[in-house]
């Protein structure tokens, strides 16, 4: 027997069956809670925004069309529910310092659940920090939730070429930034 | 760089988004051109650090805390869509699925009841006999086991699944005096103030009772947040309930109320007066 399609799954909860948003949820929300920790490197945060996109998706479930794939529509809101947050964060960009630690010292993050990052991945992640929100976000959905260019264009309700455009500058920029931090650490 | 390269299709090709011939183009080109060979290592190899960040594993608890975030709205949407026709089938099974978020083993014995309580109602069911005597029993018992079931949750150290209790309470067409002491206490101590006002409102639909009534006035000089003072006061005029003017009294004479507050609780005395 084939399994439902994120589609089929996402109509039944639009015909009020909402428990079957469970079944979307085992399926996505680690690689949406990976957008999140990308973008802002706090986990507790990531977990509750993950959670948020869920609870917004049964709220808004009446705007599914399933024009696009569930992924696609998914996104959008999570787009939605970052830009809230970091509105209400009133600061740009909260991120792991080049260090690992939290530059947030609300985060209760204990201690172990922190990943301790090879020098290399840190230089990456700080790099990461230094980019535009924007540009930051684009580069993440086509990094590590491996959108189609196509997927994303619909996102950002622009055209293919010019995401391609902007993920490529996105990714120049981080090239900078990761040569410039290199080079700080170099003199040692 | 001065081989005059198109850059764009270099840095396409590190993110692999070209078709096969501007594919054989670059590679092409990189073979002579040392300069966009480096530039293709270098980007190649930050695209390839920078799908390798780790992430921490989001904690093992966020599907439970989904679920019981949907069950708390579900109850909140079906708490305003009102109640239509429910059938006790329907009420059993949500009872059951209650049980099945608490974890403390007493609550099993219960669960179990309610199994069998659907299975001789199943039993009844299938025969076609005249069942209404058994299954107007059954409603009462359904009911008795959504008290038990409220009075449990409004003891849970979530304030979702106390919300969730307080919801339950509402669905109970007639109310035992136990329920109604457990949640007047709710209204009185619990620390959520989410769960003080839900236990409020139910609590304000019963006010015809007067042990309610009683419980409700005597509950003023106990809240402390702005928000149920407030609402307290709303229903007070609404019941029109004269005896609790003294206590809104002390109310303002308490250094620690809220000068807002202080205002309406004036206009409410005087309404009230």
């Amino acid at each position: 027997m084939s399994q439902a399609t994120d589609n089929e799954i996402m109509f039944r909860v639009r015909d009020g069956r909402l428990d079957q948003m469970g079944i979307l949820f085992d399926r996505h929300h680690k690689p949406l809670y990976g957008f999140f920790y990308h973008n802002t490197g706090l986990k507790q945060q990531s977990e509750d925004l993950a959670q948020t996109v869920f609870m917004n998706m049964i709220r808004s479930r009446s705007t599914f069309t399933g024009s696009h794939k569930f992924v696609t529509w998914m996104y959008v809101i999570a787009r939605n529910a970052l830009s809230d947050y970091y509105r209400s964060q009133q600061r740009k960009g909260i991120y792991v310092d080049a260090t690992g630690h939290l530059d947030e010292v609300a985060d209760e993050a204990p201690a172990d659940a922190r990943i301790q990052l090879k020098e290399e991945q840190l230089l990456v992640r700080e790099a990461l920090s230094r980019l535009e929100e924007a540009d930051r976000e684009l580069l993440i959905l086509a990094r590590y939730q491996e959108l189609k260019y196509q997927e994303i264009a619909r996102m950002v309700n622009s055209s293919e070429g010019a995401v391609k455009v902007r993920i490529h500058r996105a990714m120049k920029q981080l090239k900078q930034h990761y040569l410039a931090l290199s080079q700080q650490k170099q003199p040692l | 760089m001065n081989c005059g390269f198109d850059q764009e299709k270099l840095g396409m090709y590190a993110l692999q988004q070209l078709d096969e011939q501007e594919q054989y183009q670059v590679q092409q080109h990189v073979k002579d051109c040392a300069d966009c060979a480096a530039e293709l290592k270098q980007l190649e190899q930050l695209w390839l650090q920078t799908a390798s960040l780790p992430e921490p594993a989001p904690d093992v608890n966020m599907k439970h805390h989904f679920l019981q975030a949907l069950a708390a709205y579900q109850a909140t949407e079906k708490a305003q869509a009102g109640k239509g026709v429910r059938s006790w089938m329907q009420e059993i099974r949500e009872a059951w699925h209650a049980l099945n978020h608490l974890r403390f083993r007493p609550v099993y014995g219960v669960a179990m009841m309610l199994i069998g309580i659907l299975f001789t109602a199943l039993f009844y069911q299938w025969k076609g006999h005249a069942g209404k005597a058994e299954v107007a029993a059954l409603s009462g018992e359904v009911k008795e086991m959504r008290e038990m079931l409220a009075l449990r949750l409004l003891e849970h150290p979530s304030a979702s699944e106390r919300l969730r209790a307080v919801s339950y309470v509402e669905e109970i067409d007639t109310v035992d005096n136990r329920v109604k002491q457990a949640l007047l206490a709710t209204l009185n101590n619990d620390e959520n103030v989410n769960v003080r006002l839900t236990a409020l409102e139910t609590l304000a639909k019963m006010s015809s009772d007067p042990l309610v009534r009683e419980g409700l006035i005597q509950s003023i000089q106990h809240q402390d947040s702005p928000l149920v003072q407030s609402a307290l006061a709303d229903i007070m005029i609404t019941i029109q309930e004269k005896k609790s003017v003294p206590s809104f009294r002390r109310l303002l004479k308490d250094p620690a109320t809220n000068e807002m507050i202080k205002t309406k609780i004036r206009e409410t005395i005087h309404q009230l007066s």
